[in-house]
């Protein structure tokens, strides 16, 4: 009879289970989801996370003078769905914990990632390309790590040049 | 007498919640930072009420749909000054997934200034305690300035 | 002169006034913190109700263009000076003995349901459906437990009174009770008490009896309109409200000083009406949720009323 007396009884006992959160630390379990952090050195300009986000959060624009591209990532528009830090073959964005994102209203554009990527060199002919930071190379360019680096254009003269020395070798062989 | 009435004022925010066209997520959050022991708003003061008259924080959620956004500005309008406007979650931002829709008139700040903003979808109920704990910062500046041009 | 001196005092500073203020905010600002502590949560520090009074005098003061404005502003004042002069009334054991020579019970009659005249003067005067939700309701409640206060507050002028008639007035009742024991333990009067301690919730709107000023259903009915230092009004009647009400359950049930002089007793009354704010409003409000109005009406009309009048009769009969 009268459950609750008992357990108000307990409650009293027991004193409160309220975390110290504004005036000490929080709790933040390991894998929750925060605000994503973003590396540019790594970045390889591929686009896909702007594709997958839902929110539409991340814009990838060209700079004017031609030399990168602005990386922006607005906090106050992301979801932490995590679906960007899944699909970045290098790992560029991956996602943290912190979650201490409160601002002033008036601060609401700049709380974003916002970092410039610059475009890389061709090593043959100089011309503009995507980055290729060591992470790309190591997962799909480590077979020919030294074409990998080329713009499109110098690549298939290096893979036609490749070819042709193949096929006169062949030719050479078994004429 | 007044400094000592506005430093108190600080310690006690009346909360108000609008829903303008959320999903309920971030209802769901603010309901638990209000209910559940483990983040006792009570502690700081905090008290959820009824009655927009009563609030000092307006908590908001959702991307303002047009559906309810007259209804939205005419409960702010009852709200009484000095008052503090916290976004709760990114769609009174930017509209989040909602954004460009058709229905949804996103981004509040066109129709109502917000003072402090929790992102997150939905934020953590610490975060919205952090949240009303920033507002009450904006709270008590607004306050000494209130004081500051009626002497 | 010295009788109006007298009286100025009993009204502004002691045990009326100030007093009543000072220990109405704390007892509500126990409540808090006790409640918070029955449902394992820190809770708010014991002053907060003076900080949330404090705040509210910072506040705008809206006032609706349908309302009218002379009751919209009167309905707070009115409820507190109501309870201001009630409290003034009270008598505190080894103290203040309270107004002699008066029928003072009767006059405690016509008081006690001033702030809930105040509240549906307020919730008339808004002009908002839930005010006028909350009129009614809080007409229904106060309907349906001034019934059982009344078979009480009888009960104990009939037992205390004995074959000279009813004794009405409290100074009357608390010696009666000095020299022949606390009604409290008085097996006839039993049933009174339990009706008396279901009183109190009802009155102050806790609990089960949460039906006038329901937050999450009418949105604090009546004071949904009100804002800043009005409202703060409201908050102090209703504090000196619980101060009236507690105290004068205490007075009729156990009134009985301790020896130690005029601190030790202040002490001792505080203590008490301490005692029986944790068990009737805190304990109860942690416990249970709202009744519905008729829910409300019907448990005072089926339970406490007959309550008090198996008091009143056996009091009568017991002569």
């Amino acid at each position: 009879m009268l459950p609750f007396l008992k357990i108000m009884f307990r409650n009293l006992l027991r004193g409160p289970s309220t975390e110290p959160f504004p005036l000490g630390p929080a709790r933040t379990h390991k894998n929750f989801r925060g605000c994503a952090k973003f590396e540019p050195e790594k970045c390889i300009l591929c686009g896909i996370c702007r594709h997958v986000c839902a929110p539409g959060a991340i814009q990838l624009r060209p700079s004017e003078d031609g030399s990168g591209m602005e990386y922006v990532l607005w906090h106050n528009s992301c979801v932490f769905c995590g679906m960007c830090a899944h699909y970045c073959p290098t790992g560029a964005l991956t996602m943290t914990d912190n979650w201490h994102l409160v601002h002033l209203g008036a601060e609401k554009f700049s709380n974003c990632i916002d970092e410039f990527v610059p475009y890389d060199e061709c090593p043959e002919c100089g011309a503009k390309i995507q980055p290729r930071p060591q992470a790309i190379i190591d997962k799909i360019g480590y077979r020919h790590p030294n074409r990998f680096l080329l713009c499109p254009k110098c690549k298939r003269e290096s893979i036609a040049r490749h070819a042709a020395k193949v096929h006169n070798k062949t030719e050479q062989a078994h004429p | 007498m007044l400094n000592l009435i506005n430093k108190l004022a600080g310690r006690s925010p009346w909360i108000y919640r609008i829903n303008a066209g959320s999903c309920n997520g971030c209802d769901v959050e603010m309901a638990t930072a209000a209910l559940i022991p483990r983040y006792d708003v009570e502690r700081l003061g905090c008290k959820y009420c009824g009655s927009p008259r009563h609030a000092d924080v307006v908590l908001i959620s959702g991307p303002l749909t047009l559906r309810v956004r007259d209804k939205v500005l005419r409960v702010y309008d009852e709200i009484p000054h000095p008052k503090v406007t916290v976004a709760v979650g990114v769609c009174p931002v930017s509209g989040g997934c909602f954004r460009d829709g058709y229905s949804v008139g996103a981004n509040i700040d066109h129709y109502i200034p917000l003072d402090v903003i929790v992102p997150g979808c939905p934020p953590r109920p610490q975060a919205i305690i952090e949240g009303v704990l920033k507002a009450v910062g904006v709270w008590r500046a607004r306050l000494e300035e209130g004081l500051c041009s009626h002497s | 002169m010295s009788s109006i001196l007298e009286a100025a005092f009993a009204t502004v500073v002691f045990p009326g006034g100030l007093f009543a203020l000072a220990l109405g905010l704390f007892l509500k600002g126990m409540d808090r913190k006790v409640l918070a502590r029955l449902q394992r949560r820190v809770g708010p520090p014991i002053y907060q109700p003076v900080i949330d009074i404090a705040k509210l005098l910072t506040k705008e003061t809206l006032i609706p263009t349908t309302a009218n404005e002379l009751a919209f502003r009167l309905a707070p004042v009115l409820g507190l000076t109501g309870m201001l002069v009630a409290a003034a009334l009270m008598p505190v054991a080894g103290v203040w003995n309270g107004v002699t020579g008066l029928s003072d019970l009767l006059v405690l009659l016509y008081l006690l349901p001033i702030p809930a005249m105040g509240l549906m003067l307020a919730g008339g005067a808004s002009s908002s459906p839930y005010g006028s939700l909350g009129y009614s309701r809080e007409m229904a409640v106060m309907f349906a437990y001034e019934m059982p206060l009344i078979a009480s507050f009888l009960a104990v002028a009939v037992r205390t009174g004995g074959a000279a008639g009813p004794m009405l007035s409290l100074s009357g009742i608390m010696a009666y009770q000095i020299h022949h024991g606390a009604l409290l333990l008085d097996p006839v009067m039993l049933p009174a008490v339990a009706a008396l301690i279901v009183f109190i919730p009802g009155t102050m709107g806790s609990g089960l009896f949460d039906i006038a000023e329901a937050e999450s259903e009418i949105l604090e009915g009546p004071l949904l309109e009100y804002s800043g230092p009005l409202l703060a009004v409201f908050q102090l009647m209703s504090a000196v409200k619980l101060v009236v009400v507690l105290e004068l359950v205490v007075a009729l049930l156990c009134p009985n000083p301790i020896p130690g002089g005029v601190p030790a007793n202040l002490v001792w009354h505080v203590g008490k009406c301490l005692l029986l704010l944790l068990v009737s409003v805190t304990c109860f409000r942690a416990a249970t949720g709202r009744l519905r109005v008729d829910q409300g009406f019907a448990f005072f009309l089926k339970f406490t009323s007959p309550l008090a009048l198996v008091s009143l009769c056996l009091a009568i009969t017991l002569r």
